[in-house]
């Protein structure tokens, strides 16, 4: 049986409340978009798999500890994605994978699948763009999943990645920049290469 | 015009109308930018950047088929069914348990007392013990109250219920003799405390003895042969094996050191090395940090004296951090 929660206010005082329907809804809601960006960072199905019934296990035990929320999606993208970090660093540890310093960092990929074809920014061609994205840096690219594929807002993203308005603000706008900046470049180089082909054709 | 001081990027990006322009939903608006961009020519690039952030790129995410979700749901509320047993047989596992330990315990004060009456003359030995994670409760004759914390002993002759000998943790609250003015005594490996009638608590779990004065007056005398007076409140710690004075306080809250009595472990802002030291000696586990800055953290915070799953879950609470159990070690990450 299905409960409707008129916000997501209500949706957490009652399953802070321990309601298993709350749960049922909350889990509903957010498994799908939590495994994806899941598997994002971490690209091992059973290991997402997992960590996403250890997390929101987790989460029920622990709901009487929990703050108040307005606004669940960000919060909870926020404390699976610190969840999982965690996790992972622990099996690489057991597995003895752990260099010295570097520490996991989420480092998105897409598939070309995932690109819709027509853009609305004529700049962006899918194909260019599949590989200009993956030029990216790792946090740009990280902020461009949050913002567009899964409609975060930039103060939303703030609060997930826990950096500020501002840093997230110009880390989109940079990874904006740059990929306009490749797309311009891109369209140089297709027409003189162009405009070669066809003299060279013509002499 | 007050948009004729937009400079920053985010000014354009938190203008409802102009996301009213770049989504084309607003004719007034489309209007009002269409002639905004051509009057200020210079902020074109802002703008146009500003509106590829709105518009972005269009993604097509990737579905996860609805039964998968349900499969991983029904899965999730089996495990959370099965704690929910668990926790109850626990419970009712604990709650026999306990009543087996005060069957148990009875016997053996049974046992005891038959052994003093036995040998009243004699004035024989009684001895208690208590294992890891157990704690009890014993009345002297003399009215005396004491309580033996965990993986401690206390032992007296039965012709003299007021010398006592402690190894471990003890708290004791002494009955007053004004009638004679007998003394009480407790002995460790590294002093005697001598009172007339008072609380105190002793501890001689690690190398030395820690005694904490709640109320009344004592006397310690160091096996060095030197004596020390404490009022409420001071803590005097002592080792016999490096005979130094290793601690000597005033006004210490004694309810810190004294709460276990009550059930509780009581920390504050103390190591959470400290801190493990403390749970090391009360439920028999070895703790191993895989970080020396964890080891360093400042903790706050109350803890079981019987139960080490809840205790461990208030530690990984409260430092936000982990901690595994493997027999007898707690890994803390």
């Amino acid at each position: 049986m299905a409960i409707a929660f008129h916000s997501d206010r209500a949706l957490w005082i009652a399953f802070k409340n321990g309601s298993r329907e709350a749960l049922d809804n909350l889990f509903r809601s957010y498994y799908a978009p939590l495994y994806h960006y899941g598997l994002k960072i971490y690209g091992d199905i059973s290991f997402i798999e997992d960590s996403l019934q250890s997390f929101f296990l987790h989460l029920y035990d622990n709901r009487e500890q929990l703050a108040n929320l307005e606004n669940i999606k960000p919060y909870l993208f926020k404390a699976y994605r610190r969840q999982l970090l965690r996790q992972i660093e622990k099996s690489r540890k057991q597995n003895k994978l752990k260099n010295q310093e570097a520490q996991w960092q989420p480092n998105i990929h897409f598939s070309a699948d995932e690109i819709i074809s027509k853009q609305e920014v004529e700049a962006f061609q899918k194909e260019v763009l599949l590989e200009m994205l993956h030029h990216l840096p790792n946090r740009q690219r990280e902020v461009i999943y949050l913002r567009y594929y899964n409609n975060l807002s930039i103060s939303e993203i703030a609060e997930v990645l826990s950096i500020t308005y501002q840093g997230t603000a110009n880390t989109l706008h940079k990874a904006i920049k740059t990929l306009r900046k490749d797309a311009k470049l891109k369209r140089i180089v297709a027409f003189f290469s162009l405009l070669f082909l066809a003299l060279w054709s013509f002499s | 015009m007050e948009k004729d001081n937009y400079f920053q990027i985010e000014d354009f990006l938190q203008d409802e109308s102009f996301v009213n322009w770049v989504n084309r939903t607003r004719p007034e608006d489309i209007e009002y930018w269409d002639q905004w961009l051509a009057n200020n020519p210079g902020k074109r690039e802002l703008a146009h950047e500003a509106a590829i952030m709105i518009s972005g790129i269009l993604f097509n995410p990737k579905q996860l088929p609805q039964s998968d979700v349900e499969n991983a749901l029904h899965l999730l509320n089996q495990r959370i069914d099965k704690n929910l047993d668990e926790a109850v047989l626990t419970q009712q596992k604990q709650k026999t348990r306990r009543r087996w330990l005060s069957i148990a315990a009875s016997f053996l004060v049974l046992i005891a007392s038959y052994l003093v009456f036995q040998s009243m003359n004699k004035g024989k030995e009684i001895y208690y013990e208590t294992a890891f994670g157990e704690q009890i409760d014993i009345k002297l004759s003399d009215g005396t109250a004491v309580a033996l914390n965990a993986n401690s002993s206390l032992r007296w002759y039965s012709n003299n219920t007021r010398e006592v000998w402690v190894e471990g943790e003890a708290f004791f609250k002494v009955k007053k003799k004004p009638e004679t003015g007998a003394k009480f005594r407790v002995h460790t490996n590294d002093l005697v405390v001598e009172v007339l009638g008072t609380a105190f608590n002793v501890n001689s779990h690690a190398a030395k003895t820690q005694v904490v004065l709640e109320e009344g007056k004592v006397k310690l005398k160091l096996k060095n042969g030197t004596e020390k007076t404490m009022n409420p409140g001071d803590l005097i710690s002592y080792s016999a094996r490096i005979d130094q004075v290793l601690e000597s306080k005033q006004s210490v809250r004694s309810a810190l050191h004294t709460s276990w009595k009550d059930g509780t472990l009581m920390f504050d802002d103390i190591s959470l090395e400290e801190a493990m030291k403390k749970i090391e000696n009360t439920y028999g586990v070895k703790a191993v940090f895989k970080s020396e800055s964890t080891a360093k953290r400042k903790i706050t915070t109350g803890v079981p004296t019987i139960d080490l799953e809840t205790c461990i879950k208030a530690f990984e609470l409260a430092l936000d951090i982990e901690i595994e159990q493997n027999e007898n070690q707690l890994i803390v990450y």
